[in-house]
């Protein structure tokens, strides 16, 4: 009774089975993981010179924030026009994050400082790819990067170089999905096109999804300068009507599509992945979510939740919305800011951004 | 549901303990088989615990903490298989076709067998190898496989048939 596809799978799992059956486990991983997660909550104190130590219990944290961090909660929309994080035109460098410092994760950073940065950096907008539930989508940051002569050309492709190299997102669980081979050649700016000639970058993995969501990446990333509308790709030099085996076509100027298609559908601007922080915090979201409703919550380096609340964002779904949330002074320590969006139908979290920062004196 | 109560009492160490000895090495062997690199699924399997940490707060629930760790195995093993320069994709392929000699109880015939099998899905389509490892190692139903690889039921379906017969093609001299 056994046909020719059972018979197929049945030596598959056979194969995989006996294959997964020769993969050792070390013996101490337990100690490797955990060492790990010590080594991610001590980073931020380390980070500001002074070395790790323990936590406060978060019970007492609790208590010492519990009130005054609910009294003291601001919630402000903030509308389209004004300065805060915009859906569809970043401007370099005035809309850059307002709280944070670099943080130091990517490899290619500058040196962490709170001091103004030396001539010639920028705080530039970079677009990398995160998984959603809808697939992958963009999530924004922004770096302090060398920019050359500091014309906007310059800083467009300071901002790609970063771009391609998905690893030099501050937070982990953003990449890129251009091809690790890709490098950018030379970019010229001009009417708001910016004209990007890369190599190495015609042979990629045969990702439908992917990919497009790799070449928004780069157009959202390469027109994110005030007046930038548009890109004109060149490939070794040469023009190409198509890229990639899903045959994206990448002829002529290429603009950005609709942000409700492209974009997460929840982002933490502010504090960024990383970030060091005193003081008040002010957190920026942004979110292409249902009637602009949306939840934060803040929890301690022990996962317990100090703050949680909902806030509505300056405008609902299909327009990305934003808000700014200034929150009181926290203790010394290793937060984690979660922003979600619940599902009405089944109360399930649809979609999330989260980043770990670090409260320092 | 006493378990879901139970988890959603643990601590974010508590809780990667508990899914370490529950999960750990059968998602080890997951990202093992889709990159075919021992040392490298060590790390992509201990890169989703280290974010299950991170995430405790908003899963606390052993379902969807399994979930988080699939879908981070995955995202991990296709990370890896980026930045992965082709040609030493194929030379790790090669290698894990030359791995150490059969053991004697396995028997020579099925090892020959098990390795050109593993050979064949080495060189399937990144998302075919997925499919096919979710489904027929890890036992996992098509809307499961959908929401871990972050793509429709019809693809999977998709992914698997293609992947099978594939498979089919290449191993006929076996069936």
């Amino acid at each position: 009774m056994t046909g020719p596809t059972d018979h197929i799978e049945m030596i598959l799992r056979r194969a995989l089975d006996g294959a997964a059956d020769r993969i050792e486990v070390a013996p101490d991983a337990l100690g490797e993981i955990r060492t790990r997660i010590k080594a991610r909550r001590g980073r931020w104190l380390r980070r500001s010179g002074r070395p790790a130590r323990p936590y406060p219990r978060h019970g007492g944290l609790m208590l010492t924030l519990g009130s005054a961090v609910a009294a003291s909660v601001v919630v402000l929309a903030v509308g389209l026009g004004s300065c805060g994080p915009q859906a569809t035109t970043d401007h370099l460098p005035a809309g850059g994050p307002t709280v944070t410092a670099p943080p130091t994760g990517g490899t290619s950073n500058p040196p962490p400082s709170t001091a103004t940065p030396a001539a010639h950096t920028a705080s530039v907008p970079i677009y990398y790819i995160g998984a959603t539930k809808a697939g992958s989508r963009l999530f924004r940051e922004y770096h302090t990067l060398p920019v050359g002569d500091g014309t906007t050309a310059a800083k467009v492709r300071a901002a790609l170089v970063a771009m391609l190299d998905g690893r030099t997102a501050y937070d982990v669980d953003y990449s890129s999905q251009w091809p690790a081979s890709a490098e950018v050649t030379s970019v010229t700016v001009s009417g708001g096109v910016a004209t990007v000639d890369l190599s190495g970058a015609t042979v990629n993995a045969d990702d439908p999804t992917g990919n497009a969501a790799a070449l928004q990446q780069l157009i959202w990333t390469a027109t994110a300068y005030t007046g930038g509308t548009g890109v004109k790709l060149l490939f070794d030099g040469k023009p190409r009507a198509t890229l990639w085996a899903s045959k994206l076509p990448v002829a002529g100027v290429l603009h950005r599509a609709a942000a409700v298609d492209t974009l997460a559908p929840v982002w933490v601007i502010d504090p960024q992945e990383g970030a060091e922080v005193h003081g008040p915090i002010t957190v920026h979201l942004a979110g292409i979510v249902f009637e602009g409703t949306i939840q934060l919550r803040v929890s301690d380096a022990f996962g317990a939740t100090i703050l949680q609340r909902t806030v509505q964002l300056s405008v609902g779904a299909p327009a990305q919305g934003t808000a700014t949330v200034t929150l009181a002074a926290l203790s010394v320590g290793a937060y984690t800011i979660e922003a979600y969006e619940v599902s009405l139908k089944d109360s399930t979290v649809v979609a999330s951004d989260d980043h770990r920062f670090a409260v320092v004196r | 549901m006493a378990v879901v109560d139970q988890a959603a009492g643990w601590s974010a160490d508590e809780a990667v303990t508990r899914l370490f000895a529950a999960h750990y090495r059968s998602l080890v062997r997951l990202a093992g088989l889709l990159l075919a690199d021992p040392h490298r699924a060590e790390e992509v399997a201990q890169d989703a615990y280290v974010g299950l940490h991170r995430h405790w707060s908003r899963l606390r629930d052993t379902d969807r903490a399994l979930a988080y760790l699939r879908q981070s195995v995955v995202n991990g093993a296709r990370s890896t298989l980026r930045h992965r320069k082709v040609t030493e994709r194929h030379a790790a392929a090669a290698d894990h076709r030359h791995p150490e000699a059969p053991s004697a109880e396995a028997g020579a015939l099925a090892r020959l067998e098990q390795e050109a099998v593993m050979a064949v899905v080495a060189e399937l389509p990144a998302r075919q190898r997925e499919a096919l490892v979710l489904r027929y190692y890890a036992d996992m139903a098509e809307a499961e496989i959908a929401e871990t690889m972050g793509c429709s039921r019809g693809a999977v379906k998709s992914h698997l048939s293609r992947g099978v017969a594939a498979l089919r093609v290449r191993m006929g001299g076996w069936s």
